[in-house]
C-alpha cells in the first residue's frame, strides 16, 4: 500500500487504498466471527483468530503489510508492558535464570536428539539435518511464547502473582537468549551509534517520567505509551541494528518504579490486545506448508508435554510449591514466535 | 543454515501450540485438581518464603481494599470485633502504611486465585468486606469469595447509576464514616450483606434493606443492606418502599446516621 502511494498515480493509489480498506474491514469481521465462535464453544478467542488465519490461508490469503504492522506494534506494546511490571530482582532468582538456562539447554538437546533419531528413520525434512542444524531447530523450538503466556496470566489477574512473575522472568531470560543468538549470528550492519543508544535510551528515564506525570488519564496517556514503546524504544534500537523488542522492553523497564506505571499498563492493555489479533493472524498465515512440514510440526508438538513437565520439575526443585510450579509451567507450554524468527533468520 | 521448509514447519508448530496451549490454560485449574496427588511427590521443603501458605492470623473478618471505605469499615469493625480483622490490599505501600498504624494487614489481590489458594482459609471467616475502588473488581471478587468461602457473608461497595444533580443540598458524610457506622451494627445482626455506594460522594447516607437481590451480585445472602442516600431511594428501588424495611432496632440506629 505504501509502495502504491509513493510511486503510483494518485487515482491508482486511491483505488488501492480503497480496496485495501475493504479487505481489512472484511478481516476485522472475519476475526470477530471466529473469535466469537471460539468464545461460544468455550475456547479462548485466540484459537478463533488462529483458525481464521488457517481458513484465510486455505483461500490463498497472505500476510499484508497492515497485519504485519498491527502484529509488530502489538508485540512491542506487550514487551513495553512487561518492562513496566518487571522487577529485576525476579530475574536474579535462581529458579528464573538457572531454571530458564537449564531448561533451554535440555530442551534443545532433547529436540535435536529426537530430530536426528527420526531423521535416521527417514522422517522427511529431518533426514538431511546435520547435528548443528538439528541443534538450531531445537533451540528455536525450546522457547515459550511470551504473547500466549502474558495473555493467559492477564486473563486470570495473575500477572503480578508469584507464578506470573516467575513465568514472565523465564520468558525475559529466554528473550535475552534469543537476542544474544540473533546478535551473534546475523550480520546486520550495526552502527557505531548502537552503544550511545543503549546507554542513552535508559538514561533519559527522568524525561519519560516527567512526560508520564503530565499526560493525563485519557488517550494522551495511551499515545505516550505508544510513543515510548514504538518510537523511542523500538525505532531507536532498530535504527542502529539492534532488536526493536528489546528497546521497547528497556524503555518500559525504566518506568517500572513510576507511580503511574500500572495505570499506563492497564491503559495499554485493551489496545495491545486488539493489535495482537493481527499477531495471531500472521502466525497462522506464516509460510505455505505441505504434508512433510505438517508432519514435522506434529512431531515437534510432541515435545510440548515433556517441556512443560520439565518446567514443573525444575521449578519445584528450586523449592516452590508444586501448585505454583504447575501453573507457571502450563502458561509456558507453548512454543514461541521468537523461535520462529530465529528459524527465519537461520534460513537466510 | 537450515532448509526454508523448516520455517513453515516451525510456523505451523507454533500456531498449533498456541491453539492447544490456550484451552489447556483455561483448564489448568481443573487439571491440577486431578493431578495434584501425583504431583505432590515432586514437592521440596521448605518452600521459598514468598510461596509459603499465608496464615489469616485467626481472622474472622477480612477487608479487601484498604482505601477510605476499607479503612472506615476496618476501624468500625475493630471497635466490636477487636483483633479478629484482617485487611488486605494489593498495593505494598498501602499495606505497610496500614500495618504501621497498627492494623493487621496482608498483601494480596482479591481477584488473584493464587492468593486465595495460599490463604489457609478457615471457615471461621464469617464476613468479607469488599471495598476496592474498582467496581468490576469487587464484582469479580464476589465470585472468588463464593468459590473459596461459600458460607461467608459478603459486604461490598455497590455502584449505582446516578443522575441525581442536587448534590449541593446534601449534607456531606463520607462513605467511610457510613461504612464504619454500619460496620458497628453489622456483626450484631443476624442478617448479612451490606452494599455501600460510593459513586454518590458527599451525599446524605442512610441504610436501607433491599430484599430484591441485585442481579450482578448474584450471591445468596438472606438480605442485602445498601448504603444509599435518601433522595435516590425511590429511583434506586422503584418497587420497594425502603422505609418500610427499617424494622429492627439495629438498622434504625444506623439509619439515623445523618448528622
Amino acid at each position: 500500500m505504501r509502495e502504491t502511494e509513493t510511486h503510483g498515480p494518485p487515482e491508482a493509489a486511491h483505488n488501492a487504498t480503497g480496496a485495501q480498506l475493504t479487505v481489512d474491514l472484511t478481516l476485522i469481521l472475519i476475526r470477530f466471527i471466529f473469535g466469537f465462535g471460539a468464545n461460544t464453544v468455550k475456547l479462548p478467542p485466540l484459537v478463533g483468530y488462529l483458525v481464521a488465519g488457517f481458513v484465510l490461508r486455505a483461500f490463498g490469503y497472505e500476510v499484508t503489510d497492515a497485519i504485519e504492522l498491527l502484529a509488530d506494534v502489538g508485540v512491542l506494546l506487550l514487551l513495553f508492558g512487561i518492562g513496566l511490571k518487571l522487577r529485576l530482582t525476579t530475574l536474579a532468582r535462581p529458579a528464573v535464570w538457572a531454571g530458564a538456562s537449564i531448561h533451554a539447554a535440555t530442551t534443545t538437546a532433547l529436540i535435536s536428539g529426537l530430530l536426528l533419531g527420526l531423521g535416521a528413520l527417514g522422517l522427511p525434512l529431518a533426514a538431511g539435518l546435520s547435528g548443528q542444524q538439528a541443534a538450531l531447530v531445537g533451540f528455536a523450538f525450546s522457547f515459550s511464547s511470551t504473547v500466549c503466556a502474558v495473555k493467559a496470566l492477564e486473563e486470570r489477574n495473575e500477572a503480578t502473582s508469584l507464578r506470573g512473575r516467575l513465568a514472565v522472568g523465564i520468558l525475559v531470560v529466554q528473550d535475552i537468549f534469543a537476542v544474544v543468538f540473533l546478535t551473534l549470528t546475523v550480520e546486520t550492519p550495526r552502527s557505531i551509534w548502537a552503544i550511545p543508544v543503549v546507554i542513552g535510551v535508559p538514561a533519559a528515564k527522568s524525561v519519560y517520567g516527567w512526560l508520564l506525570d503530565r499526560a493525563g488519564h485519557g488517550e494522551l496517556l495511551l499515545l505516550l505509551g505508544l510513543a515510548l514503546a514504538v518510537a523511542v524504544g523500538a525505532e531507536s534500537f532498530s535504527e542502529v541494528g539492534l532488536k526493536p523488542d528489546l528497546g521497547a522492553l528497556l524503555v518500559g523497564l525504566t518506568q517500572a518504579n513510576h507511580s503511574r506505571a500500572s495505570e499506563l499498563a492497564s491503559t495499554l492493555l485493551g489496545f495491545k490486545d486488539i493489535l495482537l489479533i493481527g499477531f495471531f493472524l500472521s502466525i497462522a498465515l506464516e509460510g505455505t506448508p505441505g504434508f512433510p512440514e505438517i508432519g514435522v510440526a506434529l512431531v515437534l508438538l510432541l515435545i510440548l508435554p515433556p517441556k512443560a513437565a520439565g518446567f514443573v520439575w525444575l521449578t519445584s526443585r528450586f523449592r516452590f510449591r508444586v501448585r505454583t510450579a504447575w501453573h507457571m509451567s502450563v502458561t509456558l507450554a507453548t512454543s514461541s514466535e521468537f523461535g520462529l524468527s530465529v528459524a527465519v533468520v537461520s534460513v537466510n | 543454515m537450515i532448509a526454508p521448509e523448516w520455517t513453515s514447519a516451525i510456523g505451523v508448530a507454533v500456531a498449533l501450540s498456541f491453539a492447544l496451549g490456550a484451552p489447556l490454560n483455561t483448564a489448568r485449574y481443573a487439571v491440577f485438581t486431578r493431578l495434584s496427588n501425583h504431583l505432590a511427590r515432586l514437592g521440596c521443603t521448605p518452600v521459598q518464603a514468598d510461596d509459603e501458605p499465608l496464615e489469616p492470623l485467626g481472622a474472622e473478618i477480612m477487608v479487601f481494599g484498604m482505601g477510605r471505605v476499607g479503612v472506615g469499615a476496618f476501624d468500625g469493625l475493630a471497635t466490636c470485633r477487636g483483633d479478629r480483622i484482617l485487611g488486605a490490599d494489593r498495593n505494598e505501600r498501602i499495606v505497610r502504611m496500614n500495618a504501621a498504624e497498627g492494623r493487621q494487614m496482608i498483601r494480596g489481590d482479591a481477584l488473584d486465585t493464587e492468593f486465595w489458594e495460599r490463604l489457609q482459609l478457615d471457615q471461621r471467616i464469617d464476613l468479607v468486606v469488599l471495598a476496592m475502588d474498582d467496581h468490576t473488581a469487587n464484582l469479580e471478587a464476589v465470585r472468588r469469595v463464593k468459590d473459596y468461602l461459600p458460607n461467608t457473608r459478603i459486604a461490598a461497595i455497590a455502584s449505582l447509576p446516578t443522575t441525581s444533580g442536587n448534590s449541593k443540598r446534601q449534607v456531606s458524610t463520607s462513605p467511610a464514616t457510613c461504612m464504619a457506622r454500619l460496620a458497628r451494627v453489622l456483626p450484631t445482626m443476624p442478617v448479612i450483606c451490606s452494599t455501600a455506594k460510593v459513586l454518590v460522594r458527599n451525599a446524605r447516607w442512610e441504610v436501607h434493606r433491599q430484599d430484591t437481590r441485585p442481579t450482578d451480585l448474584a450471591t445468596s445472602p438472606s438480605h442485602w443492606f445498601t448504603l444509599g442516600h435518601r433522595e435516590l431511594r425511590n429511583t434506586f428501588h422503584p418497587n420497594t418502599n425502603c422505609g418500610r424495611h427499617f424494622q429492627t432496632g439495629e438498622i434504625r440506629t444506623s439509619a439515623s446516621m445523618d448528622p
